[in-house]
């Protein structure tokens, strides 16, 4: 496992600087409004863009004949997905307090709770996008990751579309305390890793 | 011990079909599989390797079937070059050596860089700004840095000079000094595998139509050039292909059972052409 992971990081920083970029610029603008895109975005595009040149490589075919299981060539992909969560949620909790910190923008209420919440809807993405591409490959699972990411965009312009609605659901989730969001998507996620073994051994007989 | 043990291998894909494919090929010897393009012959190697389950059959690598969980430990001792590196064209040498380091369990980084000194690749310039034999050879440096007993190469040399094809059979001379260390090399050109090779398999559509030792094939068979009338007479049980031109007949034959006739020592190519041709009519 230690070796794929390796093998990914270099894949990430070798040719997803621009994830990097992006994921620091959204993660200092103040007033945290960007947060949720980029958690999901840093979840979703880690996993699934090393998948893509893993496919451009056909490291695949070589991978399945090294000492490596298919469940850790599957996991390994998630893990990276956790990863650049992290990595952006700390970025986002340190630059959001410093702005606070600053005076220019203080925290909205209940930050910590949103935080956690807008990583259980990265993990959850990354619970329905991560099977579609291990099952079907990476060009329809690129469309279906897009279709879930436009109706997420969909759903969350819908509710600040209504006055303060995005706030208010915000306020409504943050009634169940916002570590059980992000603990039941992180296990969504872990029980779609099966799916995803299966997937991928479907497509690696074919 | 044998190095590998495949017994009534079958694999459908849709259009094509591995069918029934056995064969043994004793540890410390090299193994040449022939055949054309789509004959099977990378089918086989991802069956012996584990990467795809046979629909019957069973193949015992170094001691352990390939359908065991133990098989995953199993190809520490397995070294393999597929058709291309395989490896993100991002990386470089350097890296791909820890990836390789933490994969397997005797990785020798000290191996890793006199192989790269030696086939003379640079460690920091990315794979993309490779050539096709640079590619090449690293992969032949990665498989064979961990002290591997069985090296698996998917037609390495395919598509490659002969300067650098010569290179890579000098290395894979080299690997097989030792005497516990087997190779299964699949290849194109048949020539190579007259120079490495012990054994012959031969994969025509998806058949073995040939497993046999090297100098027992080019001792056992022979050509012969014969008019037509004389060819007649030649028992067709002996006649494993024949070639009709305008001055007569050349034809592959089975010298125990041809007679009296008077046959050339073969090639490796007339017999692997001869026995496509006998097979196809």
């Amino acid at each position: 496992m230690k070796a794929l992971l390796r093998k990914d990081i270099y894949v990430i920083l070798t040719q997803f600087k621009l994830l990097f970029l992006v994921m620091i610029i959204f993660s200092v603008i103040p007033g945290g409004l960007f947060v949720p895109f980029t958690f999901i975005y840093s979840t979703m595009l880690s996993g699934v863009s090393i998948m893509s040149i893993d496919e451009q490589s056909k490291w695949d075919s070589l991978a399945l004949m090294l000492p490596y299981s298919r469940g850790q060539l599957v996991t390994v992909k998630y893990i990276m997905g956790w990863l650049a969560l992290a990595v952006a949620l700390v970025l986002s909790a340190v630059c959001q307090c410093l702005w606070a910190a600053l005076g220019s923008v203080p925290l909205p209420d209940g930050f910590a709770a949103q935080l956690c919440v807008f990583s259980a809807l990265a993990l959850a993405v990354q619970a329905v996008t991560l099977p579609v591409n291990f099952c079907f490959g990476i060009a329809k699972g690129r469309i279906a990751t897009i279709v879930v990411v436009a109706f997420i965009g969909a759903l969350v312009g819908a509710t600040m579309g209504e006055g303060d609605g995005f706030y208010t659901l915000i306020k409504v989730t943050s009634s169940i305390p916002g570590p059980v969001y992000t603990v039941l998507a992180a296990a969504l996620c872990a029980a779609t890793i099966p799916i995803s073994v299966a997937g991928f051994r479907r497509r690696a007989e074919k | 011990m044998n190095a590998i043990e495949a017994r009534g291998l079958s694999k459908k894909y849709s259009g094509f079909q591995l069918r029934d494919v056995s064969f043994t090929l004793p540890e410390g010897s090299i193994m040449g599989l022939v055949g054309e393009n789509g004959a099977g012959k990378s089918t086989l190697i991802r069956l012996i390797m584990g990467a795809a389950a046979a629909d019957s059959g069973q193949v015992t690598v170094l001691g352990t079937q390939t359908v065991s969980p133990k098989f995953i430990k199993a190809k520490d001792d397995i070294g393999v070059v597929l058709d291309e590196a395989h490896f993100p064209v991002s990386l470089n040498a350097a890296q791909i050596g820890r990836i390789m380091g933490d994969t397997y369990s005797r990785w020798d980084q000290g191996e890793y860089a006199r192989l790269l000194q030696r086939l003379d690749l640079p460690e920091k310039k990315t794979i993309k700004n490779f050539s096709r034999g640079m590619t090449m050879k690293l992969a032949l440096a990665t498989a064979l840095s961990h002290d591997a007993r069985l090296l698996v190469l998917d037609e390495p040399t395919g598509g490659l000079d002969p300067m650098v094809r010569d290179e890579i059979l000098d290395i894979l001379e080299d690997f097989t000094r030792r005497e516990d260390r087997s190779v299964l090399i699949s290849s194109h050109i048949v020539s190579d595998l007259e120079k490495l090779c012990d054994y012959i398999a031969f994969l025509h559509k998806g058949e073995l139509l040939l497993f046999e030792e090297k100098d027992r094939l080019l001792e056992e068979y022979g050509v012969v050039k014969l008019s037509e009338a004389d060819f007649e007479a030649v028992p067709k049980a002996a006649v494993k292909g024949a070639r009709r031109g305008k001055y007569g007949v050349e034809a592959l034959v089975d010298k125990s059972v041809a007679g009296s006739v008077r046959a050339e020592k073969p090639t490796l190519e007339d017999v692997i052409i001869f026995f496509a041709r006998g097979n196809r009519e």
